[in-house]
């Protein structure tokens, strides 16, 4: 079985080429549903929807990875849950919805949750993927189709609005 | 900013629910979408091929198809010029089905003669053709008339086949088949012969005369008919030519003319 090893940010796996059998496969399917997952929540803040569209896009990345469609797993994964996120943002208001059964959110979550989703999608996805997934700007550029300068402009200002937001939400807690 | 912000993040994942058996679920619906690709897939061949063919049978019918089919007007010939015999110019015989003609071309056939195309003549109670041999050499005419001897005829006379030397005198027919028959050849001009036969059907009365004229002054054969003497009262005793006529059909006075004339007494 030709398997290629790449290192990602979060280690070394094996990265299932075109035409292998689905053991590799499944194998790269449960090492990033997690992390895809918590992706997913970050960019929509509902735990719900986040496995949906981290399920459909795992799905369609199996899908086209047998018909040999996919090209690098990781950029399509990312690329693909991100552009469902965006397309699931704009036919609804954001609220949102912690899992059944959780014990509860501390104010100070919801209120980072609050201001990453003040910022535009863009920001928020360059974020998410920088800081949270760890891709460097390449990678990130990759997954959001942007070039390396839009990359680190998008995430300068999303750090900057973030930095305010959060001041805002503390400053008001504090008063 | 970077490592605290990771750390703020992990902090709002803490209430994440657990996986449960998602790989599993993520595989079958990675079948269910490849079966509804490829169903859309063969969907769209299948229509695509539908498509093709219909588009194939539309240019094929549209590219194949008959011209339109126009409607030209039979040949009318020119109006012949009248024959030495006739003293009247014909109108053009219409092209309509001819059962003098049907008689007459097969005694043609095999002699190299034929019924010059479109010279076929014909008024009421008679017809008319031209003959040549070969590529434009006349060979004469024929002509066809059917008289209604009777409708002139008090109930004491009776009409009789004349005599050729002698128009007032009666001449004894020949007798076959219901027709009685008289021939009045003449070849006593050998540039100019005649063959005639005139029949009389018991049957109704009416009288047929069939003439076979030369064409004076042309090639070897000058002079003879298209139709020999036998011939000539072959056509004349054929029951098909007298019903080639309507029964109201008679020549009257604008017949052509013949060598023995046919008049009722």
């Amino acid at each position: 079985m030709a398997v290629r090893h790449r290192t990602g940010p979060f280690g070394t796996y094996k990265e299932p080429m075109s035409g292998e059998n689905d053991t590799a496969l499944r194998e790269f399917v449960t090492s990033r549903l997690p992390q895809l997952r918590r992706t997913a929540f970050l960019m929509c803040g509902d735990w719900r929807m986040a496995t949906d569209l981290t399920r459909a896009t795992l799905a369609r990345l199996v899908a086209d990875n047998r018909r040999g469609a996919v090209a690098d797993p990781d950029v399509y994964a990312y690329a693909d849950l991100m552009e469902a996120c965006r397309r699931r943002n704009r036919r609804r208001e954001h609220v949102f919805v912690a899992s059944p059964g959780a014990a509860g959110i501390e104010a100070e979550s919801i209120l980072l949750l609050d201001a990453l989703h003040k910022l535009t999608p863009r920001c928020r996805a360059v974020l998410v993927l920088r800081h949270w997934d760890g891709f460097d700007v390449d990678a990130t550029g990759a997954m959001l189709d942007l070039d390396g300068e839009r990359v680190s402009a998008y995430e300068r200002a999303g750090l900057a609005a973030l930095e305010r937001l959060l001041g805002e939400s503390e400053a008001a807690m504090a008063g | 900013m970077s490592a605290p912000l990771n750390r703020l993040l992990q902090h709002v994942l803490e209430g994440e629910p657990p996986l449960g058996d998602e790989v599993d679920a993520i595989f079958r619906r990675a079948d269910r979408l490849r079966r509804r690709r490829t169903r859309t897939v063969l969907g769209a061949g299948a229509a695509t091929v539908g498509l093709i063919g219909a588009l194939g049978y539309v240019l094929t019918a549209t590219l194949l198809s008959p011209p339109p089919v126009t409607i030209t007007p039979p040949a009318v010939s020119a109006i012949a010029a009248p024959s030495p015999v006739l003293s009247r110019t014909p109108a053009p015989a219409p092209a309509l089905a001819d059962g003098v003609l049907a008689v007459i071309e097969p005694l043609l056939e095999g002699r190299k003669l034929t019924i010059v195309p479109g010279s076929a003549e014909r008024g009421p109670g008679w017809r008319q053709y031209r003959v040549t041999e070969g590529p434009g050499r006349p060979r004469g005419t024929i002509v066809v008339a059917v008289f209604d001897v009777g409708k002139n005829l008090d109930a004491r006379k009776k009409w009789c086949f004349p005599v050729a030397a002698d128009l007032d005198e009666c001449a004894r027919p020949d007798r076959a088949h219901g027709l009685e028959s008289v021939r009045y050849d003449d070849v006593s001009d050998p540039d100019r012969q005649v063959r005639q036969t005139v029949a009389r059907r018991l049957g109704d009365g009416r009288v047929l005369a069939v003439l076979a004229v030369g064409k004076r002054n042309v090639g070897a054969q000058r002079g003879k008919p298209a139709l020999t003497g036998t011939q000539v009262e072959k056509v004349a005793t054929d029951e098909r030519v007298f019903d080639a006529f309507r029964r109201t059909e008679g020549c009257d006075d604008l017949c052509p003319s013949l060598n023995t004339p046919v008049t009722p007494r």
